[in-house]
This record gives structure tokens, sequence and C-alpha cells, in this order.
């Protein structure tokens, strides 16, 4: 994991909170850090919220979710990049990922799907499979239990920016 | 901090209450990972009579698999032994689990889920009304006068990670704060009203070292052997099983820490003039925290609870509040808010006639008039008590 910050781009008045690459290779050799990743990111992030533990909770559980998503994508060489960034109550998640076309699509997909009437009943369904796991139930997870806004774009032909925007506690004044 | 999210889980089954019970960190990348918990949670559950319960309230985080895993398990039960009526208790603490249960709740309407510490507590109601918001801060400005000078005889010092338990308000950690230095205090409790108000003093305050969580006293999230201090004031009280908060609070001290306990005991409030009625009435408080299931009377068995818990190195002590240690007024308001709660709320609700009540009331009436009686003298005693956690 290597800390880019320097690297970082602010986008429409966020502030980046944390942000790191990591070679696809280790990702797809380690389960594991799925969970360490969401447990450190949402413990780094959260002190300043008002309920810290309640909001690290939360946002573990999502983090790890799109974690575990991204693990189960067939990646590309490269590096994949995850930030985390603030406005106000809004906490913004982006992961680029090195991946082929078919992949992208997979996110693209999804993403629409989301948006449709049925959303919340395949949910349940994904939920509740007993058909084997589906690796789209993290992205409706995200977009129906925890009302997150997600979006996925192709970067040429060569990888996807996921982007999840979070509202996890309400906003304070 | 230690991250407790990152503990790897937990599982068992207590036979006599056929509770099942998961912890910690469950986020395999198969279901086979976890096919242990799975059959053991599939048995007991088969050969379960009646009602059988599963416990999440500890379970910091489950992924889909687990989850999914889970669910299959109890959906099978559901159609094969529809005699079994399952309830999932989870805790409101941790977050993620009202969201997912509620799901398998929509999927399976057979299946009860229930947030434990909702209705958990004998006295949350009272302790957790809005309106008795005033009450704890004016007590936590008329107690630490004397706390403050007590604390340092109890052990704390300045740099260290404090916790308080049971905050309240937070007025108290933030007291901790300015006087002791600590590096870090995290205080919690389970009134949101409460922690909606501490985050806002702390804010008014310019406070940014204390971190207010939402907690469960009796089950708490704080990582084990965390801290040098940790504080529960009068809160022991208002548990029907104190011991159960004893144990967290030994579970997170450091070894060679300590713990630090304020209680009361309530029949020993007194004044003059007026001492009979005030007398009479205070022992009516303590048999009326009693149905309730709350003991008022906790603060001198503060050492035998702190041994018994596993302490060692008891420092007890006593102080008493009065009329005379700032202004009388400030001890009156304390005795018109308990007049309130006590007489009009709590004895009330346990159908106390009329006669009963307005008598009641005589002797807080009888104390406020001791307290603001230019000759006269009222005084609340208060019980703290430490101990050491063994190295």
């Amino acid at each position: 994991m290597t800390d880019t910050q320097n690297n970082s781009l602010p986008e429409d008045g966020y502030d980046l909170l944390l942000e790191f690459d990591l070679d696809t290779k280790v990702l797809d050799d380690q389960w594991d850090y799925c969970d360490y990743m969401s447990s450190y990111v949402a413990r780094m992030v959260s002190h300043n919220r008002a309920d810290p533990f309640m909001f690290s909770n939360l946002l573990s559980a999502t983090l790890n979710e799109l974690f575990e998503t991204v693990y189960r994508t067939r990646k590309e060489a490269g590096q994949f990049r995850f930030q985390i960034l603030r406005k106000g109550s809004i906490d913004r998640i982006t992961m680029l990922v090195p991946c082929a076309a078919d992949e992208q699509q997979f996110y693209i997909k999804t993403a629409e799907e989301l948006g449709t009437a049925d959303a919340s009943e395949k949910y349940l369904d994904l939920l509740f499979s007993d058909e084997g796991f589906d690796r789209r139930v993290g992205l409706f997870e995200l977009a129906i239990s925890y009302k997150a806004a997600v979006s996925a774009d192709a970067v040429e032909d060569r990888a996807v920016r996921l982007t999840v925007d979070l509202a996890l506690e309400p906003e304070t004044d | 901090m230690a991250n407790p999210d990152s503990a790897s889980f937990q599982f068992g089954f207590d036979e006599n209450d056929q509770v099942f019970t998961l912890g910690g960190s469950m986020r395999p990348k198969e279901t086979s990972e976890i096919s242990a918990c799975l059959e053991s949670l599939r048995a007991c559950a088969m050969r379960a009579t009646g009602m059988f319960y599963v416990n999440v309230r500890r379970l910091l985080q489950s992924n889909n698999v687990a989850f999914n895993g889970m669910a299959s398990v109890l959906l099978e039960v559901c159609r094969e032994r529809p005699d079994v009526n399952i309830t999932i208790t989870m805790s409101s603490v941790v977050g993620w689990t009202p969201r997912k249960f509620r799901s398998l709740q929509r999927k399976i309407p057979r299946i009860n889920v229930v947030e434990y510490d909702k209705d958990f507590y004998p006295g949350q109601a009272f302790v957790e009304d809005s309106s008795f918001v005033s009450v704890l801060r004016r007590q936590t400005t008329m107690t630490w006068r004397h706390e403050k000078h007590i604390l340092p005889r109890h052990g704390i010092g300045e740099g260290m990670k404090i916790a308080d338990i049971c905050c309240g308000i937070g007025d108290f950690a933030i007291l901790l704060f300015k006087e002791f230095n600590p590096t870090y205090v995290v205080a919690l409790d389970h009134a949101k009203s409460s922690l909606e108000y501490a985050r806002k003093m702390a804010k008014e305050f310019d406070v940014t070292g204390v971190e207010y969580v939402y907690g469960d006293a009796a089950e708490m999230l704080l990582p084990n052997g965390e801290f040098d201090f940790v504080t529960c004031r009068h809160s022991l009280q208002v548990f029907d099983r104190p011991e159960r908060i004893l144990s967290e609070l030994l579970r997170i001290c450091k070894p060679g820490g300590r713990v630090y306990v304020s209680n009361e005991k309530n029949s020993h409030c007194l004044g003059e003039p007026r001492s009979e009625s005030i007398q009479w009435t205070y022992n009516e408080v303590a048999k009326l925290w009693k149905h309730f299931n709350m003991d008022i009377e906790i603060g001198p068995k503060s050492r035998r609870l702190l041994l018994d818990a596993g302490f060692v190195d008891i420092r007890m002590e006593s102080f008493m509040v009065t009329n005379l240690d700032g202004d009388p007024e400030e001890f009156a308001e304390v005795v018109r808010t308990w007049r309130q709660m006590f007489a009009e709320s709590m004895a009330r609700e346990r159908g106390d006639d009329e006669a009963f009540i307005e008598k009641f009331k005589k002797g807080f009436d009888d104390h406020i008039f001791a307290a603001l009686h230019p000759k006269g003298y009222a005084g609340w005693p208060i019980w703290v008590a430490s101990g050491r956690k063994p190295l």
C-alpha cells in the first residue's frame, strides 16, 4: 500500500481523506486484505464523525463489500487506486479497477440495474439466493440498504472507475 | 486504538436458554470457511423446542457470504421445523445489523428480529428521558467540587487513556479532559439524547479530545485492556445486573489500571429541619427503585462488587454533597427534579395512589425547604470506590 496523496485531485469541493494504490496482483492473492483495508480505512476517517464507532462500523461494512466485489473482478495487471473523499455528510469512495471490457460492462450494467423499479426485490433475491453467490449483491446492498449513489464509468478500455456516495449519518450543524 | 472490527469470529450455544451466539467479524471468501459454525447453528436449531434465539449482538461485521450462509440455515430450519420459533436479538449499537436482519425478517416474517438493548435496562425510560439532562448537568457540577480532589487518590494522572462509561451528557468527560490532561477520552452512553447534548457541548467548549460513542455498557465494543483509567458514575445503580457492567469495565481496563465507580445510598439523604419526613421519603425512594429492579442503595456495596468482579487494591471513600457547597438553589433544583422523576413518573408508573404520592412529594419539598432555610442543612451522600485490574 503506498500513499500517493501528492497525486490527488480533489473534485466537486470534496476533501481527500485518504488514498492509496495497490498492485492488482496483491489484491488478487490476498482475500484478507478486503477486511484489513475496510477496517483500517473506516477507523482512520471516522474519528471526527458524531459517533465514530457507529460510523466506522457502517463504513467498514460498506467498504468491505466494495473491496470484495473488486477482489472477485477479473483484473488486468496494473494499479488499483482507492480514494475516500468527504463533503459535509457525504463520503465519496472512488475505485479505479484495471480490467478488460467485459468486466467494465459488469460494473456499468450493475450500476444501471440499481436504478430500476424492482431493484429492492432484486437485492433480496440476491441476498437470499440459494443458487450460489452473486457478486452483484455488494453493489445492490450499498444502493438499497445504505441508499448510496453508485455509478460506474469505463476509463478507455483499460479500467473502470466506480464512484459511491454515502451518507451514513445525518448532517450535524 | 485497536480495531475491534478486525477480530475473528466466535460462536457457541447455551443449551439452557437455547441461545446460539455469534460474535466478532465474519468475512469469509467462501461459505465453506464457516461451515463448522453453520453446521452447529443448524444442529442446535433443529433440536430446539419452542423458541430458538440467535444472538448477534456482538457480531461486529459479517459479509454477504456469511450472511447468506446464516440465512440459508435459518430458512431451512423454518421449512423443516415449523414448530420452532426463531428470534434474532441484535444490538442497535452494531450499526450494520438492523439493516441486514430486517431484510431477513421481510423475507421470512416468521423470524422475529428484536433490538435487545431497546428495553433491556429497567430504568432506561426514566434515565434516558431528555428532561433528565438538566439534572444530570447540575449533579455533575455539585459532585465535581469533591471528585476533582478525590480522583487523584484513586490513581488518575496526566497523559492517561480514559474511558467514561455511562457518560450521560458527557460533562464529566469534559471536566476530566480539562483537569487531568489525558491523551484520549472515550465517553460512552446508551442515551442518544444525552450524547447529542454531549457533542454539542464539546463543540461549544472546543473540546476535541473526547470521543462520544453510542454503546451498551454491558456489551461494549471497546477493545480489551485499552484504558489506564475507567470511570462509571451513578450508573451501577440503574442496572439490574451491575456485575455485568463491572466485568466489562474490568475487560476494557489495562492490567494495572484502575476502575472508578461512584454510587448513592439514597436512604441516607438527610436534612434539617423536617428530618423525619425527609427520611421517610428517601426510604421510599429506595423501595421504589427496587420495584423497578434498580438498587439506589448500592453505594456502600461497591467494595464487595469490585472484589467479586476480580479487582484488587480497593480504595473507597464517601463524601456529602450539601446545600452549603455552593448555591443552595442548585441543591434545591436537583431535589425538584428528583421529586418530578420519582413521584410523578416512577411512583405513578408503579401504580401508587394519590395519598401516597402526596406524602412522598412532601419529603422532597421538605428537603428543598431544608436546603433553602437560612439555618438549614441538606445532604446527598455519595460513595466512590476504585479497584486495580490485576497484572
